[in-house]
């Protein structure tokens, strides 16, 4: 009986509350809906930034379906008080306990939703964490889909939401937002530890979709309109297609400045990886007290809240590099630490591999089994864009550029 | 209403609902012509182009505050997609909330009709809190370019956007009958039109591009044919529409031209500047609600200014 009642407030809540709110303020849009489950059981994954993640996802949902869904929750959030009271009897939420005592026991309750038929909305990232950044996927999805391999589980970008209620913000703007429904995912025969591997890639290539429609062919830009002066020592021979990762600024990976969506465009590693091999130049952060990258070549990231420029040897691998070192001194320091190495490689003596870190969200550019290398490096002005990409690198009026591929 | 139906107006608007049809139904034979699926982004920009036109003769038609709310909603909603395709820091958010009041504020002074704020609240008072408050968050890092990034939008999107709303409640020397409604209806028929205008020239005639390194598609002969043409357009309709007589309507509409033009590449460049194709894809066929307004931020001010000084009581 409560819980009829609990299901026409429900039904309600979202009809007249969330989805006007979702339209209006946040212009959301979910982009192939009809990919979303029509019954169940059923198992939807998505990266998790926001507490609106979940309406959002539960609105994506025909309301004929909505009481079968059950998004998983953190128990640590939501058991007590005003907020636990509507996420357990009107989202119909599954706590669980975070803190891993419980191993995988604690997952028990997802298999018995699945097994009385219900649509999970899982979040393997575990937590909202940094806004508008993916977490790797935790191990914790692998474990369900092993153990209800006929499940089916449809990967869900969601776009926006960290910007528009970030965690650890009670301050709520208006961002577009956006969702992108996959394809369910075959997961069949794969090992319980590839599947948030899978899953997480699923739902990047996902991220590609969300409408930042780059210039039509018929109006692609004249090389006449390219960055111009491209710095010097760099091969000027034109490379093939052009398989650009698109950085939002190295520059711009300032404290609390999430990596801008044109990033999405470098998330595919594979293409990156062939296209490297043979073109000749690449731009990376290097350090400002050596002035160089490190002798290996071996790798540099530059995590959310992490300065260009500066960066620790890259021989210790990817730790954080320079954490806001100069965070009293910052307006001093940042415009003569920013440069940006123009590395030249003999193109039979190296391979590339550009891709963005999945952790931090952020580059990473790694060459391997390099040769000898001459790079030199330019200073970036501040706030100027880097756009790394396997190809001819080089600085121009609007700081350091891609040139003309 | 009732007197609007019976003025000019109704005849102006009816005349655009007259040439959408034949547009549609133009490209309707076209895409017929040439198979299904080959014209989708053109049937769709029609499409657009229908909701549009629906929703800003209904708000003309219920009056002003019907406009007013309109405008501000299209406000919102072009700001919004602004700071979709802006590099955003997270310091911002604060920022950006307060940045979304001026619009409930900005179009209370226009509803209230009082000229005197609506003319500097958000160049003074906004700028004023808005750079205080920037400052007081203390993010310094990327302080100009974020700055800048607000203040731009607010401007282009709230400010100059809001001046549309403005001539719908301006009080006029001499008024005509059909009132503010016909002032907006002019400048909006201009400024779309030439659009419209500037593309058919572009296309038939066009060779020689005008601004090839912001927009490449954009040719000389479309400039000026679609000048041209909207110059006449406007003489002819001027006088039914505005107090203005034929000569100055005409005059006043290659200036709408000239700065719809200038509306369009600023916000081509923009794009250039963030290497997007379009802004959004809230209008189907069209991009976003900044690509359909690109060419009135400049332009509606400048109608505006001109229609005051000229015949503004």
């Amino acid at each position: 009986m409560n819980s009829q009642v609990h299901r026409i407030v429900q039904r309600l809540l979202f009809a007249l509350l969330v989805r006007p709110f979702l339209a209006v303020l946040l212009g959301f849009h979910a982009a192939h809906r009809e990919r979303l489950p029509r019954s169940g059981p059923a198992l939807i994954v998505a990266n998790h930034n926001s507490h609106l993640d979940t309406l959002a996802l539960m609105a994506m949902m025909r309301p004929a379906l909505l009481w079968k869904v059950r998004p998983v929750a953190a128990a640590d959030h939501f058991e007590h008080g005003f907020a636990g009271f509507v996420a357990r009897h009107l989202l119909r939420t599954i706590n669980i306990a975070r803190n891993g005592r419980a191993g995988t026991a604690a997952l028990t309750p997802v298999l018995d939703a699945l097994d009385l038929g219900e649509i999970v909305i899982l979040f393997p990232e575990g937590s909202r964490g940094a806004p508008e950044v993916m977490a790797p996927f935790k191990r914790g999805i692998g474990h369900i889909v092993r153990r209800r391999p006929d499940v089916p589980v449809v990967p869900v970008y969601l776009h926006g939401m960290g910007k528009a209620m970030p965690r650890a913000s009670l301050l709520f703007v208006p961002f577009s937002c956006a969702a992108v429904c996959g394809e369910p995912a075959s997961l069949h025969g794969l090992a319980e530890r590839e599947v948030p591997r899978l899953l997480q890639e699923a739902v990047e290539a996902l991220s590609c979709e969300v409408a930042l429609c780059r210039w039509r062919e018929d109006e692609a830009v004249p090389d006449s309109a390219r960055p111009a002066g491209l710095a010097e020592g760099v091969d000027q021979e034109a490379g093939a297609g052009l398989q650009g990762v698109g950085g939002d600024a190295v520059a711009d990976a300032g404290a609390g400045m999430p990596l801008h969506r044109h990033l999405v465009f470098g998330q595919r590693g594979d293409g990156m990886l062939q296209a490297g091999i043979g073109h000749h130049g690449i731009g990376i952060a290097v350090g400002e007290q050596h002035g160089r990258t490190a002798d290996d070549l071996g790798g540099q990231a530059l995590l959310v809240d992490q300065h260009a420029g500066v960066s620790d040897d890259a021989r210790h691998g990817l730790r954080p590099a320079q954490r806001d070192m100069h965070r009293h001194h910052r307006a001093l320091a940042e415009a003569d630490e920013r440069k940006v190495a123009i590395v030249q490689a003999q193109p039979a003596e190296f391979g590339v591999e550009i891709g963005v870190d999945q952790a931090g969200g952020a580059f990473v550019a790694l060459l391997e089994g390099c040769g000898p290398l001459v790079h030199e490096a330019v200073p970036l002005p501040p706030h100027g864009i880097l756009v790394a990409s396997v190809g001819r690198v080089g600085t121009g009026e609007a700081g350091m550029g891609q040139g003309a591929l | 209403m009732a007197e609007l139906l019976m003025s000019p107006f109704a005849l102006a608007l009816g005349a655009v609902w007259g040439a959408l049809l034949a547009g549609s139904g133009a490209v309707a034979a076209l895409a017929h012509r040439r198979g299904p699926g080959t014209c989708a982004e053109l049937v769709a920009r029609t499409r657009t182009w229908w909701w549009i036109l629906g929703l800003v003769s209904a708000a003309l038609l219920l009056g002003s505050g019907a406009t007013i709310l309109l405008v501000a909603a299209v406000s919102f909603l072009a700001f919004r997609e602004f700071h979709a395709i802006v590099p955003i820091r997270m310091a911002d958010r604060a920022l950006l909330a307060l940045a979304y009041l001026a619009i409930p504020i900005q179009y209370g002074f226009i509803w209230m009709g009082w000229y005197g704020m609506f003319a500097i609240f958000v160049p003074v008072y906004a700028f004023i809190v808005l750079a205080a408050a920037a400052a007081v968050l203390g993010e310094t890092r990327g302080f100009l370019r974020a700055s800048g990034q607000l203040h731009w939008a607010l401007m282009l999107t709230v400010y100059c956007i809001g001046h549309l709303a403005f001539l719908a409640v301006l009080p006029l020397a001499r008024p005509v009958a059909a009132g503010g409604a016909g002032l907006l209806l002019f400048v909006l028929l201009i400024v779309q039109g030439n659009d419209v205008l500037q593309y058919l020239w572009g296309r038939t005639l066009g060779a020689r591009p005008i601004v090839p390194r912001v927009s490449p598609g954009k040719t000389w002969a479309g400039f000026l044919g679609g000048m041209a043409c909207s110059a006449l357009l406007a003489g002819l309709i001027g006088p039914w529409l505005t107090p203005m007589a034929w000569l100055p309507a005409a005059g006043l509409g290659a200036l709408l031209a000239l700065a719809g033009f200038a509306g369009d590449i600023l916000m081509s460049a923009i794009k250039r500047d963030l290497g997007l194709k379009d802004t959004g894809t809230a209008l189907p066929g069209h991009g976003g609600v900044l690509d359909r307004l690109d060419s009135l931020t400049l332009a509606a001010p400048l109608a505006f200014h001109v229609i005051r000084y000229f015949y503004g009581a």
